[in-house]
């Protein structure tokens, strides 16, 4: 681990530190959000309702889950709230909205899906972990307007909460497995029979995959382990980069072969999770150490930043 | 880097603690305990063993195929597992019913009545392939029936 990411990430987890890592990880999530909003439709209204499959769901009639004009208006309103909020304009309010257009609309997309979109889910946790920066810091953010870069603004739950949100999501997907499945759910054969259901024969990886089961069980039982291990990210920075990497490879291989599109996963594992994102942002921070010390005293002069006790 | 020092004073306020607690409480143990419940969840998808599936292959009796799903023998979907959490079954919409799942290998007799309630008086042939593990390498077909529906 090199003496960047070391030093941030010994620093505490409600102690700020300069926001151009969060900012970046802000933005990627807002592109993310508006990108995955660009894929959804409600096409199967006139399917029977099944059951509730998300918190508004549970509470929201079908007439409105259903409803065209708030499916739409709930994208527009997203796509609005986001441009103001990368902008940082009527922050934090504009984060909430940005949160609650995004859960909204794709809470109606999964609502009327006879399957569920997993890729909608992270995007969503990210953005609660945003919100909750600027509205827990509304004051510091004001009070470093002009000179935001070099303020201490960006408090250590930000990239751990993002990193937490990544590795909770891929090791509950390998704890369901192995809950349904148990060990013997990585043996191989299911994957190929997945493979030979709807894999894509031109590539050279689905046809080894199904013409040899060990293969298939080492990839099978490699992706188990992966999501499971993901946990670790949480409490070890040392396994960030390799668990980082191997989750981007598991996901261009599904894509490949199934051809099932995780690519904003992908986005967001790199620059959430990946630490090189991180260390070079921070490197790209240093010009502006002699700024830092002048920027963070104007905002403590302000009295704005030292009032949490 | 060395000048990410703490800022003067605790930030440590106690809502900002108590979101951070909830926000890390809520994002493991509501998937845990409800599966999927946007805007939490557990992925469950791919998270079923298979062992073996059938694929269906539907004419009439002009040779033309007819689609799987006119006669409720289509996939409806290769892998999500359905919500069984909480009373709830399934999923946001119902898939039309179909014999077609993981794992459900029905009879002959199964699949004729199944189709002849949906193929609307029309003389069908139905081919039904088995796909599992031919041997301890490799997967493929394992049976092939072919079975006649309406009358002659």
């Amino acid at each position: 681990m090199s003496e960047a990411t070391g030093s941030s990430d010994r620093a505490g987890l409600f102690t700020a530190t300069r926001p151009l890592f969060g900012l970046v990880s802000l933005w990627t999530v807002l592109a993310v959000a508006v990108w995955v909003s660009t894929e959804t439709h409600i096409d199967h209204v006139d399917w029977e309702k099944g059951s509730p499959v998300s918190v508004l769901g549970s509470f929201l009639p079908e007439s409105v889950l259903a409803n065209e004009w708030l499916f739409e208006a709930s994208r527009w309103v997203l796509w609005g709230a986001a441009a103001c909020w990368a902008l940082r304009l009527l922050v934090p309010f504009m984060g909430w909205v940005t949160f609650g257009a995004y859960t909204l609309h794709a809470s109606m997309f999964w609502e009327n899906l006879p399957w569920f979109r997993h890729k909608f889910v992270l995007p969503a946790l990210l953005l609660f972990v945003h919100a909750m920066w600027f509205q827990c810091y509304r004051r510091e953010l004001r009070a470093a307007r002009g000179d935001l870069l070099a303020a201490r603004v960006c408090p250590g739950w930000v990239p751990f909460l993002g990193i937490y949100s990544v590795a909770t999501f891929y090791g509950l997907a390998g704890v369901m497995k192995l809950w349904r499945g148990g060990l013997a759910w990585g043996d191989g054969l299911s994957l190929q029979l997945w493979m030979y259901r709807f894999g894509d024969e031109d590539w050279l990886l689905t046809q080894w995959i199904l013409a040899d089961r060990r293969l298939a069980m080492a990839l099978q039982a490699g992706a188990l382990l992966l999501e499971c291990l993901a946990f670790l990210v949480i409490l070890f920075p040392r396994t960030r980069a390799p668990l980082a990497l191997g989750l981007i490879g598991m996901h261009l291989g599904i894509e490949f072969t199934f051809g099932i599109p995780f690519a904003s996963n992908v986005v967001l594992v790199m620059v959430v999770l990946l630490p090189w994102t991180r260390r070079a942002l921070e490197r790209f921070e240093w010009p502006a150490r002699s700024r830092s010390a002048a920027g963070h005293r104007a905002v403590v002069e302000t009295g704005h930043a030292s009032d949490r006790g | 880097m060395s000048d990410r020092v703490p800022t003067p004073g605790s930030r440590g306020r106690r809502a900002e603690r108590l979101g951070v607690i909830l926000f890390c409480s809520a994002t493991v143990l509501v998937p845990l305990v409800a599966g999927e419940w946007f805007p939490f969840s557990a992925p469950t998808m791919f998270s079923e063993r298979t062992a073996s599936y059938c694929h269906y292959r539907v004419w009439d009796e002009d040779g033309d195929r007819v689609r799987r799903s006119e006669v409720g023998l289509q996939c409806n979907n290769p892998h999500d597992p359905p919500l069984t959490t909480f009373g709830r079954r399934g999923y946001g919409r119902l898939s039309p019913e179909t014999l077609n799942l993981y794992d459900v290998e029905p009879t002959v007799e199964e699949i004729r009545e199944h189709v002849e309630a949906r193929a609307e008086g029309r003389r069908l042939v139905v081919q039904r392939l088995v796909i599992g593990a031919v041997d301890d390498r490799r997967v493929g077909v394992v049976r092939d029936d072919t079975i006649e529906v309406g009358q002659p």
